[in-house]
């Protein structure tokens, strides 16, 4: 490795402290803070490069912005880099939300309070709904997508059949439907 | 408290492998823990709970911390056990991650990566869909939750009104539904 190539390499605390401001701006969502950060302002990745590990990210388990964060830690710091990066990303919010939870249950005896947490909650069920009418758009007039999400949301939501169950019948299936099987 | 502490590591553990397009595709499979098999708290307390991750910043998997924190029941030993959730949420999920990256992931043809994602994504919608279905029953469905639930699902899947605002909006809304 030549030295040019050395210097641009993220340090642990580099990474730690990079993560961690992406992960402190993250309200509703980390996606856009991290493309932000890592493509606009620090230049650590190309538009290209991002998709390609995002897309990754996504089809392995667990979450997705931080699947790519472990990646790119590993990248520049190997394994210790790797947790530094996971560890900026959450070990910080992690704090905030507990310190938020103690402060909310401070004042819960308060009726206001308690409709507030209630108007709250709904507001989040519904954003949930919104997301999931945004996320669907490339399948909405798909069959194959349809029909998998007809037969998840039944199992789950309706049979409240335990997750696994759900999954290792649905991802081969829907795969399968998908082609992802067939010969290139 | 030690038992239970690593009972939720080891239920943040096994979600995380659930995690497909993301940690928002486990919140109803953290419902069905939670409250249904080991009664670690009310329905209408994981929907506050869910409300409560939702407006502090960070991934979307900090619903798990607050799983672990109110298992244990908050204080010092939920402050461990929050955080210790989330690692063991975080952690296997990012060795898999990295050792994938290194080595087959990039290797995956990109029209079959497009075929995975396209396959992947209604799992993902339709646990996105569950979970909003599900919080929403959780709050009892009275009329103020469903006017204010299907309101925010209206706006925010026809505007890029930001996510803090709408649940703040609710939370308003709650608030004052109380006072009049």
């Amino acid at each position: 490795m030549d030295e040019v190539e050395q210097a641009k390499r993220l340090t642990r605390l580099d990474l730690f402290l990079l993560f961690l401001v992406i992960s402190v701006q993250s309200f509703g969502g980390t996606l856009p803070f991290a493309r932000r950060e890592l493509i606009e302002r620090r230049r650590i990745l190309t538009e290209g490069e991002f998709a390609e590990m995002l897309a990754l990210g996504q089809v392995l388990p667990g979450p997705n912005v931080i699947n790519m964060s472990a990646a790119i830690g590993d990248r520049n710091a190997g394994w210790p880099g790797a947790a530094a990066a996971v560890a900026g990303m959450v070990v910080v919010p992690v704090l905030i939300v507990m310190a938020l939870a103690t402060a909310v249950g401070t004042v819960t005896g308060f009726a206001s309070v308690q409709g507030g947490l209630l108007g709250m909650a709904a507001a989040a069920a519904g954003l949930l709904l919104g997301t999931a009418w945004r996320m669907a758009k490339p399948m909405r007039t798909s069959w194959r997508g349809i029909a998998v999400f007809a037969a998840v949301f039944a199992a789950v939501a309706l049979l409240r059949l335990p997750l696994v169950l759900v999954l290792a019948c649905a991802i081969p299936a829907s795969l399968a439907l998908h082609g992802v099987f067939r010969r290139a | 408290m030690i038992a239970l502490t690593l009972h939720v590591m080891a239920v943040s553990l096994g979600l995380s492998l659930l995690a497909v397009g993301g940690a928002i595709a486990v919140v109803p499979e953290v419902y069905r823990i939670a409250v249904d098999v080991n009664g670690w708290m009310s329905p209408q307390r994981f929907a506050e709970l869910y409300a409560i991750s939702q407006f502090a910043p960070g991934p979307n998997a900090m619903i798990l911390a607050l799983m672990g924190w109110e298992a244990v029941g908050g204080a010092a030993g939920g402050w461990v056990a929050g955080m210790a959730a989330m690692l063991a949420f975080v952690g296997p999920t990012s060795v898999i991650s990295v050792l994938a990256f290194r080595s087959w992931a990039a290797r995956i043809s990109p029209s079959r990566q497009v075929l995975i994602r396209a396959a992947l994504l209604p799992l993902s919608v339709a646990l996105v869909a569950s979970s909003g279905v599900l919080i929403t029953l959780s709050l009892g469905a009275a009329p103020l939750v469903i006017a204010v639930a299907s309101l925010v699902a209206l706006t925010s899947a026809v505007t890029n009104a930001h996510p803090l605002l709408l649940i703040a909006g609710g939370a308003i809304a709650g608030a004052a539904a109380t006072v009049f």
